[in-house]
């Protein structure tokens, strides 16, 4: 027990425009569980698909017992003991349990020489490891009538049927009820008496407390810290999580705080938002912070008509609405930003102004629908030219853009809507740091024209820097709300993270 | 805008071949090039395959495809003329309109309302229009459907020279492109193939169009059939079996890219020009109609080739750019 | 809760059994003559070609993919068969031929499928074409006076004096593919690349290199089906498998495999099979004109798209609630 299993030093991982990870080192003990944690975006996910092999690492070693490994696919790391039990499982969904346990590396027995699978073998080693995780699961169900929590146990007694001595946990408890939790605690624990080496990615602050030997911080892809757990306490981590130093973000101007336009009230929507009450005033820059799958993003597309409603009222100027669809959303000044712009925010393979007209083509066009290639062009530079775009004309793709002028026609694509109220999803994602402030300097000037913003974003500076106020989600509910004057990085990520002192909780 | 100026070379080659094609043909057989001969044989003989080809090209570009056309063409056929024969020629004007309409908005409602994959959907349509057609005409044995007056106005007639259909078919071409290159309509067929989810957070109706689009091939269909029956005075129930393909490979030729996003309307006129002028000029040469058959599938294999590689290139540009905006 | 028992009777197949049952108990009370001993040999010789066949569409379609030149490649190996058989080359010669092409033909589908990378559909819709020219181009119509030696698995191979001897040849073929398909490391990767095929890159699996053989079984398979219906009278022609494909497409389709592929038992197609079978002979029966079979067909492969829609449908909703109910839980 205790000897250094797996040893990672300088990793580096970039993607095309971004650093995930920069120079990482990590080191996990047998008979340890070792937690990573950050904020959004920190590189935990990263560091881990790394060290099981989804990705390649561009430089730096990754040792597993001494030897250096390089692994080309998860196959290859579960086969040489690093088992990774990701949240989005990666089991196939209708093949059953045993299937799922065994896919590549089936036990087989040898009749007239032609291998066939020995079920009575599998379904032995399987029902041994669910005894041992104190499970039970019908083996022969489909993956997907299983709930969450089972589907869970499956890709653990996967990773058990490689005997995996390194078993990597990333967000395992999102989606668990505190019975379900206490049932994992239970099971990691028994796997860390066996001399496993865990690995414990959470952003449950209390969890790594209760559960976890050491505690290793990571923050924009840089290595922070690694202390013993007992040596350390929440709002330490919470500072080194968030310690970076507020950069220049553009000077709030002061725009006319009016009355309240739009607000929404004990909303549930059909998944896992649930009574759900804020509201917005006119000028204002309304802030949505919370950590990943907190459901900010899930309240604003319910509220905008994509998905659907089951409990709550919706009220524009005091006025209440029943929009059943984004377009009904759209003809009340209402217009949404989404977080993903190459996915649903806009059409890459377009030109400019095709994408900012597209969702009013009508205005565009005569009585008989032919296009007025004219106003299209003459709305396009426009735009190029308010919002400072960097492109040569209107008719440039959009897929050649880079991220943040990518970003910039994703919200001239909102502005030419005319809108009252423009809800940005993470608007500066994947956005380089100039742009970043281009874009910020947008917004707040269009707050100075009448618009009313809200904006959804897991940057903690650019949110206290943006905003007048802040709704804090957290587990599909709103956890809290602070005022411009008491915004501090630690406090908000402490509602976000459920550590805060005071009990927000009854401040609605 | 650097796409445009790919689809105008693409399009220059795509007449260059043509040319290239209907000369060398020329040049072996000079009797291909009377006037009587383009008319009436090359085009003539192409007109309701190309007139399919048109919603067609609409449909491959949203990402769909439909490959019961042939079969609703010979449907409305069939049970036009048995209207026809009970109730006149006016009844069976609006019979045939109405089943290409119903066959087309059976499609469009599999597709975008029970959300099956268009593929598996128009299979199924495709053969339930032949298993129907075929029960209806009572196969070979009873019945042959017969021509009517209408269709027959519509198969037959010349207009200042050019047989009515040809002249249908320049109205329709020219509509369609005008629909595809320059309409409201034509960019939202453009975006739901390039990225339907995009198109749901525009606002834009998805389900509304797509059965629109398919209701409207229907009825091209419908209208073909007219001139189908004109022309072959009667028609047996498998007769749409060919069709399908040609009307495909027709599209893909014209650089249509089958799974969708990009197309243009002109490329598929020539798309048609080409394979009308492939297959007068197997036919005029003495080749073998099965020769015809093949080179007809090869053609479409290697339309097919063509076109993934051209995509393709395109397409690495695209993932690298995706990767960034999400990272 | 399921319990083993319960399990058994809430599956796909149970219902398809029962459904069969009452077509049987329907025929059997409407449709004058059915269950005469000629008729039931017959409807066994069908079913066999139809099932054979059916089980290799019913691997193809797991993997996501579709094969439409199935008929167009029966004529060939009907034709392949009959040339040789001509000449006097028993059955125990015609068997092994027909594999052979039959393989070879489906891989060359495979190839365009994987290493061009061209949609199973269109693909295959162009091979349908190129097969059927090529075939028309070698031979004139039909081959015919074919010798004893050529019809002798239908007309002399009988078991017990009446039973015609395919259905022996389908019981084996059916035998050896549920081995396969419930012991075989193999047919796990066919599912596992029809449920995800990029997931199963992850697990190491080759997709393009199972798709092949998954092609190359099935070709083999209509091979075997090809012989059944070629040796069946002494006059070949080439359009004897024309729209073959639709059938064995509604066979796999109501024995409950899904169209998107990774799902789909071998029992419901053996059901699904014998469904298809009855259709031909039981509108004879029923004094209904034959030519209604083809809609009949089609109808099927209609309803069972739907139903399999509607139910998935109803699936997803019922996890969206499930998962609601843990949420609420939670609070």
């Amino acid at each position: 027990m205790n000897e250094i299993i797996l040893k990672l030093q300088n990793i580096v991982k970039t993607f095309p425009g971004v650093i995930a990870l920069n120079e990482i080192n990590f080191d996990l003990k047998s008979g340890e569980i070792h937690a990573i944690c950050g904020e959004n975006g920190a590189g935990k996910s990263t560091l881990m698909k790394v060290v099981s092999g989804v990705y390649q690492p561009d430089s730096g070693t990754l040792e597993v017992n001494g030897r250096r490994e390089c692994f080309a696919n998860p196959m290859d790391a579960y086969k040489k003991g690093v088992s990774i039990i990701f949240q989005e499982t990666s089991l196939f969904e209708q093949m059953t349990v045993l299937d799922n346990l065994f896919l590549g590396h089936e036990i087989v027995k040898r009749k007239c020489g032609l291998p066939f699978i020995d079920y009575a073998a599998m379904k032995n080693n399987a029902e041994k490891i669910f005894k041992k995780l104190n499970t039970v699961i019908d083996l022969d169900s489909e993956i997907r009538n299983l709930g969450m929590a089972q589907k869970q146990m499956v890709e653990i007694a996967k990773a058990l049927t490689f005997d995996a001595k390194i078993i990597i946990f990333d967000e395992p408890t999102a989606s668990l009820t505190e019975r379900e939790v206490d049932a994992l605690f239970k099971i990691i624990r028994k796997l860390k008496n066996e001399g496993r080496g865990i690995c414990y990615i959470s952003h449950r602050l209390e969890e790594i407390f209760e559960l976890c030997d050491r505690v290793t911080v990571v923050r924009d892809g840089q290595y922070i810290s690694t202390t013993k757990v007992t040596e350390t306490n929440k709002d330490k981590l919470v500072a080194d999580m968030v310690g970076r130093k507020m950069d220049s973000y553009y000077p709030k101007t002061k725009a006319q705080i009016g009355n309240v336009i739009f607000n929404v009230e004990h909303y549930f929507d059909e998944d896992f938002v649930s009574d759900v009450s804020f509201n917005v005033h006119k000028g204002e820059i309304l802030g949505f912070a919370g950590l990943a799958g907190a459901g900010r993003t899930e309240l604003m597309t319910s509220v905008c008509g994509f998905t659907g409603r089951a409990g709550g009222k919706i009220f524009i100027n005091n006025v209440e609405i029943f929009n059943k669809s984004y377009k009904e959303t759209m003809s009340n000044g209402i217009i949404y930003v989404s977080e993903d712009r190459g996915k649903y925010g806009l059409i890459l393979d377009m030109c400019i102004e095709h994408n900012i007209t597209l969702p009013q083509l009508n205005n565009f066009s005569n009585w008989l629908g032919i296009m007025n290639r004219e106003k299209e062009k003459t709305e396009g530079e426009k735009y190029i030219k308010e919002l400072e775009i960097k492109a040569p004309d209107s008719r440039f793709l959009v897929t050649n853009l880079s991220g943040g002028n990518q970003q910039k026609i994703a919200v001239s694509k909102a502005l030419a809507l005319h809108p009252v109220l423009l809800i940005l999803d993470e608007p500066t994602r994947g956005v380089d740091v100039n742009a970043k402030a281009e874009i910020h300097k947008i917004i707040s000037e269009l707050t100075l024209k009448g618009l009313t913003i809200i904006m959804i974003s897991s940057e903690l500076p650019e949110l206290i820097g943006m905003c007048d106020r802040i709704y804090v989600m957290r587990e599909g509910k709103i956890a809290g709300c602070c005022e411009r004057s008491e915004f501090t990085q630690e406090k908000i990520l402490s509602i976000a993270l459920g550590t805060e002192k005071k009990l927000e909780m009854e401040e609605r | 805008m650097k796409n445009i100026k790919v689809k105008l070379t693409f399009n220059m080659a795509l007449l260059l071949i043509w040319i290239v094609i209907f000369a060398g043909i020329a040049i072996v057989t000079p009797a291909f090039l009377t006037p009587d001969y383009i008319i009436n044989v090359l085009l003539k003989n192409i007109i309701e395959i190309g007139m399919v080809a048109l919603p067609m090209t609409l449909i491959i570009i949203t990402g769909g495809i439909d490959l019961s056309v042939g079969n609703i063409l010979v449907l409305c056929c069939v049970l036009g003329s048995m209207a026809a024969s009970a109730g006149g020629n006016w009844m069976g004007l609006l019979v045939t309109i109405i089943v290409g309409l119903l066959c087309g908005l059976f499609n469009g409602l599999m597709i975008a309302k029970a959300r099956i994959s268009a593929m598996v959907a128009t299979l199924a349509t495709m053969y339930l229009y032949l298993g129907i057609a075929r029960g209806i005409s009572m196969g070979l044995q009873k019945k042959c459907v017969y021509t009517y007056d209408f269709a027959n106005f519509m198969g037959n007639t010349v207009i200042l020279g050019l047989p009515l259909q040809i002249w249908i078919y320049f109205i329709l071409a020219i509509l369609f492109t005008v629909l595809l290159g320059m309409t409201s309509f034509g960019r939202k067929l453009y975006a739901i193939g390039m990225n339907h989810n995009a198109c749901q957070y525009a606002g834009i109706d998805t389900d509304k169009i797509l059965i629109g689009l398919y209701t409207l091939c229907g009825l091209i269909c419908a209208l073909g059939s007219f001139i189908w029956m004109g022309r072959f005075t009667s028609v047996k129930y498998d007769a749409g079996t060919n069709f399908n393909l040609k009307v495909i490979t027709i599209v893909v030729l014209g650089g249509t890219s089958i799974s969708g996003g990009i197309g243009d309307m002109r490329g598929t006129i020539i798309g048609t020009l080409i394979i009308a002028t492939l297959n007068s000029g197997l036919t005029v040469l003495n080749i073998p109609i099965d020769v015809q058959t093949v080179v007809e599938g090869t053609v479409l294999i290697i339309a097919l080739i063509a076109n993934a590689i051209v995509t393709r290139r395109s397409q690495k540009k695209r993932i690298i750019k995706v990767r960034s905006v999400s990272s | 809760m399921h319990t083993k028992k319960g399990k058994l009777f809430l599956t796909t197949e149970f219902y398809l059994l029962l459904f069969l049952i009452m077509v049987l108990l329907f025929l059997g009370m409407f449709a004058q003559g059915f269950y005469s001993l000629n008729n039931i040999m017959s409807v066994l010789n069908t079913f066999s070609y139809i099932l054979i066949a059916a089980i290799g569409m019913n691997m193809i379609i797991i993997t996501s993919n579709i094969d439409v030149s199935t008929g167009a490649l029966i004529s060939v190996v009907c034709l392949s068969i009959a040339a040789v058989g001509k000449i006097g080359v028993p059955f125990a010669g015609l068997l092994p031929l027909a594999i052979v092409i039959g393989a070879l033909l489906s891989t060359l589908n495979a190839l365009l499928i994987t290493k061009l990378r061209i949609p199973a559909i269109v693909a295959t819709l162009a091979t349908a074409q190129i097969f059927q020219g090529v075939l028309q181009l070698m031979v004139e119509g039909s081959i015919y006076d074919l010798p004893s030696s050529y019809t002798w698995l239908a007309f002399k191979a009988k078991l017990f004096g009446v039973m015609p001897a395919s259905i022996l040849i389908c019981a084996i073929v059916t035998a050896i593919s549920l081995i396969f398909m419930k012991y075989s490391r193999f047919s796990k990767k066919i599912y596992a690349i029809g449920n995800n095929a990029q997931a199963s890159r992850l697990t190491g699996i080759s997709v393009d290199r199972t798709t092949m053989i998954t092609y190359a079984i099935a070709g083999a398979l209509f091979g075997i089906s090809g012989v059944i219906i070629g040796t069946a009278g002494q006059r070949v022609t080439t359009t004897m498998g024309t729209g073959l494909e639709m059938t064995f497409i509604a066979a796999v389709v109501l024995g409950g495999t899904s169209t998107a592929g990774g799902s789909g038992k071998l029992t419901g197609t053996i059901i699904g099979a014998f469904i298809l079978a009855l259709i031909s002979p039981a509108i004879n029966y029923l004094r209904i004109s034959a030519d209604w079979s083809d809609a009949v067909k089609g109808a099927i492969i209609i309803v069972s798209v739907l139903a399999a829609s509607l139910k998935q449908r109803k699936h997803k909703r019922i996890i969206t609630v499930q998962s609601a109910y843990a949420a609420e839980r939670q609070a």
